[in-house]
C-alpha cells in the first residue's frame, strides 16, 4: 500500500533522525538484554555448581559451624541402611605453583555410587580404587588439567585452612556440558578423608546430600539426627542461598528498565516532532479520504520499524555488553555472597524474548500519543503551525493539573507502609511520569526567568531565542523533559552512590578503631590462639579483640554469625541504631543475649527484646535481640554474639582474627613490620592495617557499583544522543524561519548565536529541571528502594558535584545539538531555503 | 449520471466557529443546488466563507445547522468514518497549496486515490498514465514533487482531483499563486477533464480568469450565497 511507502519514505527522508533514534532504542534494548543474560547467568551458574554435587539430592543433612560429624554418616548408612546418600567435603585452597589461584576442594566417597551427582558422575569410568589407590590422589577436570599445563600422573600443590599439602593428579574426569564443564573449571575432588585434611576439618563432613522421594523416609530420617543437625529440603535451601543476591539483581534491572524508559523517550520524541512535522501532509492525506485508524496504524508502524530495527541491533548489542558485565557481576557476588565460578554468558531465549518484547512494547507505547495526534488531525488544509503552538500552549495547564494523578500514585506507592521493592521500583516510574507533565509549564517558568538577563547579555539574540522555545513549545517541551528525566537519573543514582559511599567511610572510622587486624584466609581452624598470646605479650600491645565470622546453614537460610571477644571498650565500637552499649553489654557478656545488624533486623522483623532462633550443639535455642547496630558489611545481616555465649552453645574454638590495639605512642608501620617478620614470619595469616582494611572495603564497595555506574553512563549516552536529535530536527525544520532572518540581514553569525542560544538555552532548561527531580530520585533510592531491599540507613550527603556535571551535561548536549544545524543554515544561501520548503 | 441532474442541495445551511469569547456565525443559511457536470465559481471577499462552505461539502467539517445532501444521501450527518469514506470514493479536491504528498513521486501521488479505492494496480497504473500523458508531463512520474514548478504541481493537483472519477470536484483558490498563463493552462486542465466523467466543479477564488469560464458564479456575501444577476 502505498500509505506504507510514504511512512518509510519519511524514515529514510531523516536519516540521521532515525538512525538515532534506532541506536537509543538499541542501546536501551541492549542493556536491558545485558542485565537480563548476566543475572540468568549468574542464577544458572548458582545452580550449576549447586548441582554439581548435589545433584538430584531432595535433602540435605546440615550441622553446625564445624559441619558434621562423619560419624552419623556411617550410622545412617550402616545401622539404619540408608543408601541414596553421599557425604560431601567442600572448601577452598589455592594452588601456589599457579598465580595462587582459588580453587575449590571437593571430597568425594568412591562407595558412595551414586550417578545421581555431575561430581559422582564425572567419576563413573574410574574404579573406586582409581581415588584410594594411590595417597592424596585427585582428580580434575580434562580443559582444568590442560589449562594448568598438568599431564597424568602429575604433583598438584594446594593450601587450604588445614596447611599446605602435596596432592597426586591420578585422572581426568570430563563432563557432560559446557555449563558443567564451567562449574567444575576451578575444582579438585579427592576422597573425602583428603578433603577433610586439606580443608583442616579432620573428621566432619560438609553435609550429607540425600535422595529421599517418599515423606516416612523423611521422617525416618529426620528422627535419627542428633540436635545439631537439620535436615532441610534442596529447594527451600537453594531458594534460601539465591534469595541472598535478589535485591542486587532487582536493582540492576530496575537500572536498566530506566535506561530502556529513556530509549523510550527517544522514540517519543522522534515521532511526536515528526507527526508535529507532517501536520499539513497529514491534512491532505485526510481529505484524500485517509481514515484516522489508517493513519494511527501507519505511524504506530513507522515506530515499530524504528523500534524493530532498534531490538535487532540491540540483541546483538545485549550480548556483547554482558560479557562485559558479567565479570563485574562475578566480583560483586564474590566479594558479597558466595564464592561462585561464573565466566560463561549462557544465552537464555527468554532473556532475549523478554528485551525484545520490552523493546517492541516501548516502542508501541512511546508511539501511543503521536499515532492518536496524528489520527486527529482534521482534514483541513487551512493548517497553521501557530494553532499547534496555542494548543500546546493552552495544554500546559491542563498537563500540570493532570499531573497530580501520576503523583498520587507514586506518592501511595512510595509512601504506603509495608511496600514492597517492586512497588517502590513503581512509584518511581509513575513519578517521572508526572514529571513529564509537569516539565513544559517549568520550562515556560525557566524561560520567563532567564529571559530578563538572556535579553540584557545577548540583546535582540538572546530575546529571540528565549521566545524560539516558547513558541515552538510542541515540540521543545517533549525534548526537555526527556533530557531532564535523563540527566535526573543520573544525578540521582550519583547522589545515592555518593551518600552510600560517604555513609559507610564515616561508619569505617567509628567501626575499626584498632590499629592492626590479623586474619586467617581460610575458615576451618583459623589462627592459632598461641600465636595470639604471644602478640598479646609484645612490648606496646594495648589490648586484643578476636573475632570469628561463621555461617549456620538452616532450612530458613544462613545466618551469618559474627563471634567477638571483645571488652566493654570494644564494645562501643558498634553504633546502635535502637538500644545502646551500655546496656546491652552485660546482657551480650553474661546473658545469652546477641545484637543483630540493621540489614538482619529488617529482612526478619526483629527488635530489642525479639528473639531469634539459632541451631546450636544442643538444637534448636532462642537468644534475646538486646541491640540493633549498624552495619553495612553485609547486605543480608549479621548475628553478632559474645564468644563466651558462642562456646557455651557451639563446640568450636576457632578464631577467623583478631584485632590489635597499640599503645598511643607506639609507631604503628613500624610495630606492623616487627609483627610481619617475627610472630606471623611463616604463617598463612594476612596483617592489614586500619588505613589499609579500610581502603580494602571501599574498593569492594566501588567494585559493588562498578556495574550501576556502566548503565549510568550508557544512560546518559542514550539521553544525549535522544537530545541531540531531537533538538536538531527541532531547529533545520525551522529553515524558512532563519532564511526570513537572514533575507532580512540577519548574518550568518547571528543565526548561529540565535540557535546556539536556543538549544543552549533548552538545554539549560533541562538541566535545571533535572536537579529537583535528581534530589527526589537519590532521595526515593535511599529512604526507600535501599530501604525495601537491604534494609540500611543512609545519611543524605549532597555536594555538589551531582548538580554541577547534570546541568553542564544538559547545557553541552544542547550546545553540540545546535552546532550541526547552526552551520548548516548559516551556509546555506536564504533563496535556497526560501525556495525550497 | 446525466449532466443536469442535481447532485448537491443545500437546504439553510448554518456554520457558527465557537471563538474566544462569542462566536462567530459565518453561513448563515445557504440554499443552492449544484448540478451534474457544471462549472460553479463562488466568489466572495476575504473571510466571506468560501472556504468553509468547500469544507462542509467536501464533508470535511460539519453544519452547525441544515442539511447538505449529496445525490440524495445526507452527508451532515455522518460519521467520522463514513464521511472520510464518501470523500475517498466521491470527492476531489484542490487547494493552492500542500496539494501534493512530498515523499510519494508525481506517479505514486496519482496513483494514490486510486489505490485507496482499491483499483487494481494494473488499471490504475494504465489510468495514471493516461492523465500524465494529458497533462504533458509523461516523463515527470518518477520526480519527487518538490521538483516541480508551482504550475506543473498544480496541474498533477487537478489531474490527481480527477483521476478516480469522482462525482464531485472542490478547488479552493487553485490558481491562487500562479501567474497568468500557468493559471490559463490550470484553469483548461480543470474544465475539460472533469468534464468527461460529467463531474461538477465547484471553485472558490477571487480571480476573474477563474469566474470567466464557469458555467455559473455565485457571490457568498454575508453568509448567504447569491446567483450573480
Ligand atoms: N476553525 C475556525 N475557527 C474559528 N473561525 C474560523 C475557523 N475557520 C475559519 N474561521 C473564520 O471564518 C471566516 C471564514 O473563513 P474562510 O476561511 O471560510 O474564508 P474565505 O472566504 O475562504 O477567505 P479567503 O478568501 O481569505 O480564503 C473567517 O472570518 C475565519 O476567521
Ligand atoms: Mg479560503
Amino acid at each position: 500500500m502505498i500509505l506504507a511507502r510514504i511512512s518509510m519514505r519519511n524514515l529514510i527522508r531523516h536519516p540521521w533522525q532515525s538512525v538515532l533514534s534506532i541506536v537509543g532504542i538499541a542501546l536501551g534494548v541492549a542493556v536491558v538484554i545485558a542485565i537480563d543474560l548476566t543475572n540468568d547467568s549468574a542464577r544458572r551458574a548458582f545452580k550449576l555448581s549447586n548441582q554439581m554435587v548435589a545433584g538430584q539430592a531432595t535433602h540435605h543433612i546440615i550441622g553446625g559451624p564445624t559441619g558434621l560429624n562423619e560419624i552419623l554418616y556411617r550410622d545412617l548408612r550402616v545401622d539404619h541402611g540408608i543408601r541414596d546418600m553421599w557425604p560431601v567435603v567442600e572448601g577452598r585452597v589455592r594452588l601456589p605453583d599457579h598465580g595462587d589461584q582459588r580453587f575449590s576442594v571437593i571430597g568425594v566417597d568412591p562407595f558412595a555410587q551414586t550417578t545421581h551427582s555431575a561430581i559422582y558422575r564425572s567419576t563413573r569410568d574410574l574404579s573406586p580404587t582409581e581415588l584410594l589407590s594411590v595417597r592424596n590422589a585427585a582428580l580434575l577436570a580434562q580443559d582444568t588439567a590442560r589449562r594448568l599445563g598438568l599431564s597424568v600422573p602429575s604433583e598438584l600443590r594446594v593450601r587450604g585452612a588445614g596447611g599446605r599439602h602435596r596432592l597426586r593428579v591420578t585422572a581426568t574426569v570430563q563432563s557432560d556440558s559446557a555449563l558443567e564443564g564451567q562449574a567444575l573449571r576451578t575444582v579438585v575432588i579427592t576422597d573425602i578423608s583428603t578433603a577433610q585434611v586439606i580443608t583442616g576439618n579432620v573428621g566432619r563432613l560438609t553435609r550429607i546430600d540425600l535422595e529421599l522421594t517418599d515423606p516416612t523416609a523423611v521422617a525416618r530420617v529426620r528422627g535419627l539426627l542428633p540436635p545439631d543437625t537439620e535436615l532441610a529440603s534442596s529447594a527451600s535451601r537453594g531458594n534460601a542461598l539465591q534469595q541472598m543476591t535478589r535485591a542486587f539483581e532487582v536493582n540492576l534491572t530496575a537500572l536498566s528498565l530506566l535506561a530502556l524508559v529513556v530509549g523510550m523517550f527517544l522514540i517519543y520524541n522522534t515521532m511526536t516532532v515528526s507527526v508535529l512535522q507532517r501536520h499539513a501532509q497529514i491534512a491532505t492525506l485526510r481529505t484524500l479520504g485517509v481514515g484516522n485508524r489508517e493513519l494511527f496504524t501507519s505511524v504506530t508502524g513507522e515506530a515499530l520499524t524504528l523500534g524493530v530495527l532498534g531490538v535487532l541491533a540491540g540483541i546483538g548489542l545485549g550480548i556483547a555488553l554482558s560479557h562485559q558485565l558479567l565479570a563485574l557481576v562475578a566480583q560483586t557476588i564474590n566479594d558479597l555472597y558466595f564464592r561462585l565460578e561464573i565466566t560463561q554468558v549462557s544465552i537464555s531465549a527468554l532473556s532475549l524474548a523478554k528485551g525484545i518484547a520490552l523493546g517492541i512494547g516501548a516502542t508501541v507505547v512511546a508511539a501511543l500519543a503521536p499515532a492518536l495526534e496524528a489520527s486527529r488531525v482534521p482534514p483541513q488544509i487551512t493548517y497553521t503551525r501557530s494553532g499547534q503552538e496555542t494548543a500546546a500552549r493552552s495544554s500546559v495547564g491542563r498537563l500540570a493539573r493532570f499531573a497530580i494523578v501520576p503523583c498520587t500514585v507514586a506518592a501511595a506507592l512510595l509512601l504506603l507502609p509495608g511496600g514492597s521493592l517492586f512497588a517502590g521500583f513503581a512509584g518511581l516510574f509513575f513519578a517521572i511520569f508526572g514529571f513529564a507533565l509537569l516539565a513544559p509549564a517549568l520550562l515556560l517558568l525557566i524561560v520567563r526567568l532567564t529571559h530578563p538577563w538572556l535579553s540584557r547579555a545577548l540583546g535582540l539574540v538572546g530575546r529571540m531565542a528565549g521566545r524560539g522555545v516558547t513558541e515552538s513549545l510542541s515540540r521543545t517541551r517533549v525534548t526537555v523533559a526527556a533530557l531532564a528525566i535523563a540527566v535526573s537519573a543520573t544525578v540521582g543514582v550519583g547522589i545515592m552512590i555518593t551518600s552510600f559511599r560517604t555513609t559507610v567511610e564515616h561508619w569505617l572510622v567509628n567501626y575499626l578503631r584498632a590499629d592492626l587486624y590479623v586474619s586467617a584466609a581460610g575458615s576451618a581452624t583459623g589462627v592459632d590462639p598461641n600465636l595470639i598470646r604471644r602478640v598479646s605479650q609484645l612490648p606496646g600491645v594495648k589490648s586484643i579483640t578476636t573475632a570469628r565470622w561463621t555461617k549456620l546453614d538452616g532450612a530458613g537460610g544462613r545466618t551469618q554469625l559474627f563471634v567477638l571477644d571483645a571488652q566493654a571498650k570494644a564494645f562501643e565500637n558498634f553504633q546502635f541504631k535502637h538500644g545502646n552499649a551500655a546496656s546491652a553489654w552485660p546482657r551480650f557478656k553474661a546473658g545469652d543475649a546477641v545484637i543483630v545488624s540493621e540489614p538482619y533486623a529488617y529482612h526478619h522483623r526483629r527488635g530489642v527484646r525479639d528473639r531469634v532462633v539459632l541451631r546450636t550443639d544442643s538444637g534448636a535455642r532462642e537468644f534475646e535481640v538486646a541491640g540493633v547496630f549498624y552495619d553495612y558489611g553485609s547486605d543480608r545481616g549479621v548475628v553478632a554474639m559474645h564468644r563466651d555465649t558462642y562456646r557455651r552453645h557451639w563446640a568450636d574454638p576457632a578464631i577467623s582474627s583478631f584485632a590489635v590495639y597499640l599503645d598511643a605512642d607506639i609507631d604503628v608501620d613500624r610495630f606492623a613490620a616487627t609483627l610481619q617478620d617475627g610472630v606471623l614470619k611463616d604463617s598463612e595469616l594476612t596483617l592489614r592495617s586500619n588505613r589499609q582494611l579500610r581502603a580494602l572495603s571501599m574498593e569492594i564497595f566501588d567494585r559493588t557499583f562498578a556495574v550501576t555506574n556502566v548503565l549510568r553512563v550508557l544512560t546518559v549516552v542514550i539521553a544525549v544522543i535522544g537530545i541531540f536529535s531531537a533538538l536538531m530536527s527541532i531547529q533545520l525544520e525551522r529553515g524558512r524561519e532563519f532564511a526570513v532572518l537572514r533575507a532580512n540581514g540577519f548574518t550568518p553569525r547571528q543565526l548561529w548565536a540565535l540557535v546556539t542560544t536556543e538549544t543552549g538555552l533548552l538545554g539549560f532548561a533541562a538541566g535545571v529541571l533535572a536537579l529537583p527531580l535528581g534530589l527526589f530520585l537519590a532521595l526515593a533510592l535511599i529512604f526507600i528502594i535501599n530501604r525495601r531491599s537491604f534494609g540500611w540507613t543512609m545519611q543524605v550527603w549532597l555536594t555538589p558535584e551531582h548538580f554541577v556535571l547534570g546541568v553542564t551535561l544538559a547545557v553541552a548536549a544542547g550546545l553540540l545539538a545546535g552546532l550541526y544545524p547552526a552551520l548548516r543554515l548559516a551556509r546555506t544561501p536564504p533563496s535556497f531555503a526560501l525556495r525550497h520548503e | 449520471m446525466a449532466d443536469g441532474d442535481p447532485v448537491i442541495e443545500l437546504c439553510e445551511v448554518h456554520k457558527i466557529y465557537p471563538d474566544a469569547q462569542r462566536e462567530r456565525t459565518v453561513l448563515r443559511g445557504i440554499n443552492a443546488t449544484f448540478r451534474g457536470g457544471e462549472f460553479v465559481a463562488i466568489l466572495g471577499r476575504s473571510g466571506s466563507g468560501k472556504s468553509t462552505l468547500l469544507n462542509l461539502l467536501g464533508g470535511i467539517d460539519l453544519p452547525s445547522g441544515g442539511d447538505i445532501r449529496f445525490n440524495g444521501l445526507s452527508i451532515s450527518n455522518l460519521d467520522e468514518r463514513r464521511r472520510t469514506l464518501f470523500r475517498r470514493e466521491h470527492v476531489g479536491f484542490v487547494f493552492q497549496f500542500f496539494n501534493l504528498i512530498p515523499t510519494l513521486t508525481v506517479f505514486e501521488n496519482l496513483l494514490f486515490t486510486l489505490d485507496l479505492n482499491g483499483v487494481d494496480r494494473a488499471r490504475a497504473q494504465c489510468r495514471v498514465e493516461q492523465l500524465l500523458s494529458q497533462l504533458g508531463l509523461s516523463d515527470r512520474g518518477d520526480s519527487f514533487p518538490d521538483r516541480l514548478s508551482g504550475g506543473e504541481q498544480q496541474r498533477i493537483a487537478v489531474a490527481r482531483a480527477v483521476a478516480h472519477r469522482p462525482s464531485l470536484v472542490l478547488a479552493d483558490e487553485p490558481t491562487g499563486n500562479l501567474d497568468r498563463d500557468t493559471e490559463q493552462e490550470v484553469l483548461t486542465l480543470l474544465r475539460a477533464m472533469p468534464k468527461r466523467d460529467h463531474t461538477t466543479v465547484i471553485a472558490a477564488t477571487h480571480s476573474p480568469e477563474v469566474a470567466s469560464c464557469a458555467d455559473r458564479i455565485v457571490h457568498l456575501q454575508d453568509g448567504t450565497l447569491n446567483d450573480a444577476n
